[in-house]
């Protein structure tokens, strides 16, 4: 799975580390970690969650071309 | 009391990986543990791994109702007669081998440990088929009807 990059900049833009987001979600930072890496697939819930954090939609933080999928 | 889970959904996935691994580790451990009692350890008390098939059996009875009545067979292996027929053959021959090496440590009788071993193999594979034939009627009798299932109505 490629690595998440669009949560880093969006995390930037809003000056937030990784545990902060974690908090704002309530889950753990290593999931916020294991996320960012392309370690791990969230679920639509999870996904929401973070978008809601982030201030932005599904399709800016998660939607994959075809080619970045694999 | 319903107690809080502490664990993000990353997190539960991993504690069920590790589950899933601790369970088989158990199963095939106890299976192992089962066979060797009764292979090398039993002499004449047949009753040496009962504590073990009092777990093993209900739990084994568990998982195969649980799978069948969610509609699941196995990962890899299909439910046709042809595989049906080989797991079957396979777990005689297991199933003899362990039976029969017993009665030629106790006795002696390599005739006797031969004939416990094709009585056990035959019995074992015709039993195992069957049940297999059976659970898998029943399997294909659930698919049919989830995969027929009027939507918005689920299980």
């Amino acid at each position: 799975m490629a690595k998440n990059l669009k949560i880093k900049a969006a995390r930037a833009e809003k000056d937030m580390t990784q545990g902060a987001l974690a908090e704002a979600v309530g889950i753990s930072r290593q999931t916020v970690n294991a996320i960012e890496k392309g370690e791990y697939n969230p679920t639509i819930r999870l996904c929401r969650a973070i978008c809601r954090a982030l201030g932005k939609t599904l399709d800016e933080l998660f939607w994959e071309d075809e080619e970045d999928e694999a | 009391m319903k107690l809080k889970n502490n664990l993000d959904e990353m997190q539960e996935q991993k504690l069920k990986q590790i589950e899933h691994t601790g369970f088989w580790l158990f199963f095939w451990g106890i299976f192992l543990a089962m066979m060797i009692q009764i292979a090398f350890f039993s002499g004449k008390n047949i009753w040496l791994a009962a504590g073990e098939f009092a777990v093993f059996l209900p739990v084994s009875v568990w998982v195969a109702v649980q799978c069948l009545r969610n509609g699941i067979w196995d990962r890899r292996l299909k439910s046709d007669p042809k595989t049906n027929l080989l797991v079957s053959l396979i777990g005689g021959l297991i199933a003899g081998v362990f039976c029969a090496i017993p009665v030629y440590r106790n006795f002696g009788s390599l005739p006797g440990a031969l004939a416990t071993f094709v009585f056990t193999f035959i019995f074992t594979a015709v039993v195992c088929f069957a049940t297999l034939s059976l659970s898998a009627s029943f399997y294909k009798k659930k698919v049919r009807a989830m995969e027929t299932e009027p939507e918005g109505e689920e299980a």
